[in-house]
């Protein structure tokens, strides 16, 4: 035929009129099959839609009834009849979620990505996924791409609670600049959002990010005036800036307006524990320092004598410093040596002495001094 | 009619008026058609192509809606389920005894018949018999495939246009395998797959003359099938692959296994296709009710084993399905489709080839990865490596089954594997299990079509197993009388005549004398040969690759009984000659005097 495969002319060849009725009837045929076929697909596709809606909102009701075994089975009929709907696509790999199957989740959603990539509900639960995983660097990876993919309503939202998501896990599992990264986009959240500014303040602290926090902090006190948590924030954010007085005042007008709270008590007190022990604070007198200065070197060598740090020159002369009672005349400068033994000291063992941290003044204290 | 009010008689067009001259612009247009062998086979192509393909959605469509009635969801009970195939098959079979006789089982074997022995002859009712009766059955739950009926549906499609158009015998034959292909193309969206199915088991030859209509019909199919389903692949599957090279020997197991279970499944069929046509002739009609209660009762206690069973493939390939699940599947399936088959129930064993496939692999591919949890992938792995094993040791066709899982799921990354797992069974089966299984089951109907062995043997008689060197050849220039001398105490009837290019010619030992006696000794050899031109530029000859067959008719028609033997790359380089005697030799006639010795015998 085509490649000359047959060599003779057919003798037996229909008449004109035969051959093109045969062909008529062919391309007759042709036309009544594809109508055939296009009705009975078109039917055959809505009948699929229907028993798969029907399956996947089954499939939701026993999701939400606990029971995500059975759940998928539904979500599965859906997904085979209706393989184009990323919607029952995404829901089966809840499911197996849900379900314990996290490998299997993991399949189906590195299938569906593949044609819905930029998708941001794909894309955040593959990162619920990495988690169940403990893969935590591929869950942020994830995380982003939901945070910069495509949504539908409420776009925004839905980014936000993604990225509140990756906050969580960096939190957990991240440093202060992946946190601080992470919230810099919130800098310039709208005044309105109250709470979310009041959590933000509370993340920008746990970032090292104190002044934000403290930004943070006063626009809801601005708008709320009787907001105790805002001033109690305020009150942190002046602690790790070095401001004692400052940070006193906000923790005391925090307590003010939530009397009963004792944890806002425990930390005016705490505050106050900070200040007396503090040698650098403002119109004190030279005993007075002196006398700072000296308890503050004392702690520290204590503290870090509770840590087994083996003796070394620093720590003996910290101690032979604290030996000797200086005379009133030389005192302003050995307040000023032993404030400087004590912040040397501190900062050559804190980082590995665990029991420094559980002086919680001290370390507030000599972090302002170091700083 | 011309303007002028008088017919212009020279311009028929102008003749007939605007309304006829369209119609004698198409006349010409069908009459060149007709006329052109290669546009017509170019046109048959896309119309058998689009046709076919149309023919099998809606075939595929049809069993899905009749499955749906059948089987209406949430109305799932046991005894529907045996009840259903076991009245699907009495219908059915009925309907095969009495009116579609030549629509029973696969259709593979049949259309193969058709081209090799029928003249290509398939009947309409064949084609509307295996329609209807594969349809209902396989809604019915029967075990059997649609690929094999898709086969013989799309080359009984091209028959009947093919003979409706008054075509030749050969040419008919020609166009079976490029309606296979496009029947194949659209049962199983896989079109390249399709033409190598169409080339390697249909035509048993790979270089086959009509690749390019068999190419053209599976995309036009392909096309159509698109068009109407859309673009989904018969599986999904998740992106496996080779976790370690390693794993490549878990895969060399899987074929073993999956060659002992491709073995098995043909020996079961084979074996009951043998006690069921040792029943009486007039239990025929009823044979396939058999099959329909053996599958029913199976599938009151498990239901997967109804039907072609893709969506339990499906699972398999996704990991799914637990070890105990496949291992049963796997047993039951090779057992439900042995007895459909065998009891004589339309549809073919394409499809749960694949089945029987996916669950080996799948059991496998579990049992390794609870061994080897570091080294190798799931289950779904194995399952989609299994489908192709078990194709390659059922069907025999190693380069189709690679091609087909590929296209069946689009999954490149697994290939490698495949090859491995396939040429592993298909060693085993081929060992285990001398005939391949559609060869087999001809030979059961009494059919002796040409087998895989015979094509073998074919390529055997090659003109390089009779070639001998050449006599020292004879110059052009010499006279005719020297070159008698030379040649005198020679064997050959013809000699070789060289000039300074090569060779020029043969000279027949017979026309030297002729010449002789006529007096002329004293000419050239090139005047001599002048007075026999060739028909074309080059001599008389054959290469050593082409088939002795055609140096015998190359005899014949030159009236040489030496044929040179020249160079594909110069055909006037000479490598040797071949004599009638070493042809006869070759077919393993010793003598000539054999010859008369035989014809005496055998004239006692």
């Amino acid at each position: 035929m085509i490649d000359g495969a047959i060599e003779e002319r057919p003798p037996t060849l229909r008449p004109l009129p035969g051959f093109v009725g045969t062909l008529a009837l062919v391309l007759l045929s042709i036309a009544a099959f594809m109508f055939f076929d296009l009705s009975l697909a078109a039917i055959d596709r809505g009948e699929s839609a229907a028993h798969a809606a029907s399956s996947y909102d089954q499939g939701l009701r026993l999701l939400r009834s606990k029971n995500p075994d059975a759940a998928l089975d539904q979500f599965r009929i859906a997904v085979g009849l209706d393989r184009a709907n990323v919607g029952y696509a995404l829901a089966l790999a809840e499911a197996m979620l849900e379900a314990g199957h996290a490998s299997d989740a993991e399949s189906t959603l590195t299938v569906l990505l593949t044609r819905t990539e930029n998708e941001g509900a794909v894309n955040l639960t593959m990162a619920h996924v990495m988690i169940r995983e403990g893969r935590t660097n591929d869950a942020k990876a994830y995380f982003h791409r939901a945070i910069f993919g495509r949504w539908g309503a409420d776009s925004a939202q839905r980014r936000t609670q993604a990225r509140f998501e990756l906050i969580q896990l960096i939190q957990e599992h991240g440093t202060s600049p992946e946190l601080l990264a992470e919230l810099l986009p919130f800098e310039d959240v709208s005044p309105d959002s109250i709470a979310l500014r009041r959590e933000l303040g509370s993340l920008f602290l746990r970032a090292g990010s104190p002044q934000r926090a403290a930004t943070m902090f006063r626009s809801v006190v601005r708008r709320d005036s009787t907001d105790a948590d805002a001033y109690a924030g305020l009150g942190e954010a002046a602690l790790a800036l070095g401001n004692f007085r400052t940070a006193k005042a906000d923790f005391a007008e925090a307590a003010l307006r939530r009397p009963d709270d004792t944890r806002l008590r425990g930390r005016v007190a705490f505050v106050d524990t900070v200040l007396a022990l503090d040698p650098a604070a403002a119109e004190l007198g030279v005993d007075e320092r002196y006398a700072r200065s000296r308890n503050l070197l004392a702690r520290a060598i204590a503290v870090l004598g509770r840590c087994g740090e083996s003796p070394d020159a620093q720590l003996s002369s910290a101690r032979e410093l604290l030996a000797h009672e200086s005379s009133p005349a030389v005192r302003r400068a050995a307040g000023d040596a032993m404030v400087a033994a004590a912040t040397a000291l501190w900062n050559a063992h804190s980082s590995r002495c665990s029991a420094a941290a559980s002086d919680e003044a001290l370390r507030v204290v000599m972090g302002q001094l170091a700083g | 009619m011309g303007t002028s009010g008088t017919t212009d008689v020279t311009n028929p067009v102008a003749a007939v008026g605007p309304r006829s001259s369209w119609l004698v612009r198409v006349t010409g247009l069908v009459e060149d058609l007709r006329r052109r062998e290669d546009r017509l086979a170019l046109f048959l192509s896309l119309l058998i192509g689009a046709l076919v393909g149309l023919v099998v959605v809606a075939f595929i469509l049809l069993t899905g809606r009749l499955a749906a009635h059948m089987y209406p969801p949430g109305h799932d009970s046991s005894w529907r389920r045996v009840m259903v195939p076991t009245l699907g098959a009495l219908v059915t079979g009925f309907l095969l005894f009495r009116f579609f006789p030549n629509a029973r089982g696969s259709g593979i074997p049949q259309t193969r018949a058709a081209i090799f022995i029928e003249d290509g002859r398939i009947t309409f009712r064949t084609v509307v018999g295996k329609f209807v009766c594969c349809s209902a059955s396989l809604a019915s739950g029967i075990a059997l495939g649609r690929e094999g009926p898709s086969v013989h549906i799309g080359a009984g499609i091209a028959s009947v246009i093919a003979r409706r158009l008054g075509l030749s015998a050969p040419q008919v034959r020609w166009l079976l395998p490029v309606g296979a292909s496009a029947a194949l193309a659209a049962a199983f969206n896989t079109p390249i797959a399709a033409v190598l199915f169409s080339l390697e088991e249909i035509m048993g030859d790979m270089h086959a003359p009509i690749l390019g209509s068999v190419v053209l019909s599976s995309t036009t199919s392909w096309m159509v099938l698109h068009l109407v389903l859309g673009d989904e692949p018969l599986f999904h599957v998740a992106g496996y692959h080779l976790v370690d090279p390693r794993e490549l020997l878990v895969y060399a197991v899987l074929g073993v296994v999956g060659g002992i279970g491709s073995v098995a499944f043909v020996r079961l069929l084979l074996g009951l296709r043998t006690a069921f046509a040792k029943l009486p002739r007039s239990t025929v009609w009823i044979q396939p009710t058999v099959g329909g209660l053996c599958v029913g009762i199976l599938g009151y206690f498990v239901p997967a084993v109804l039907g072609v069973g893709y969506d339990q493939v499906e699972r398999a390939l996704g990991g799914e399905l637990v070890l105990q699940a496949v291992a049963v599947l796997a047993v039951l399936k090779i057992l439900a489709t042995a007895v459909c088959y065998a009891s004589g129930n339309a549809g073919g064993i394409f499809g749960p080839s694949l089945f029987i496939g996916a669950m080996i692999g799948a059991a496998v591919g579990h049992v390794a990865h609870q061994l080897f949890p570091a080294t190798t992938a799931g289950a779904g792995a194995y399952a989609l490596v299994g489908m192709g094993t078990a194709f390659a040791g059922i069907v025999r066709t190693p380069l189709t089954s690679v091609i087909m899982i590929f296209e069946v799921t689009r999954n490149y990354t697994i290939i490698v594997p495949l090859m491995v797992s396939n040429l592993v069974a298909f060693y085993i089966s081929q060992r285990l299990q001398r005939e391949p299984i559609y060869e087999a089951l001809a030979r059961q109907d009494g059919l002796h079509l040409p087998t895989g062995e015979f094509r073998r043997l074919a390529r055997q008689f090659r003109v390089s197993s009779a070639l001998q060197p050449a006599p020292t050849p004879l110059d052009i220039g010499l006279s005719i009388v020297d070159a008698q001398t030379r040649i005198a105490n020679g064997d050959f009837g013809s000699w070789p005549v060289v000039d300074r290019r090569g060779l020029a010619g043969m000279v027949r030992v017979s026309d030297l004398a002729a010449a002789i006696a006529e007096g002329r000794g004293g000419v050239t050899l090139a005047s001599l040969l002048d007075e026999h031109p060739h028909d074309d530029e080059s001599p008389p000859h054959v290469h050593a690759d082409q088939p002795l067959g055609l140096a015998l008719s190359r005899m014949g028609a030159s009236n040489h009984t030496v044929l040179p033997v020249v160079s594909r790359a110069n055909v006037r380089t000479l490598l040797g000659v071949v004599t009638l005697p070493d042809i006869l030799r070759a077919y393993g006639v010793e003598q000539a005097s054999d010859l008369a010795a035989f014809d005496g015998e055998h004239r006692d």
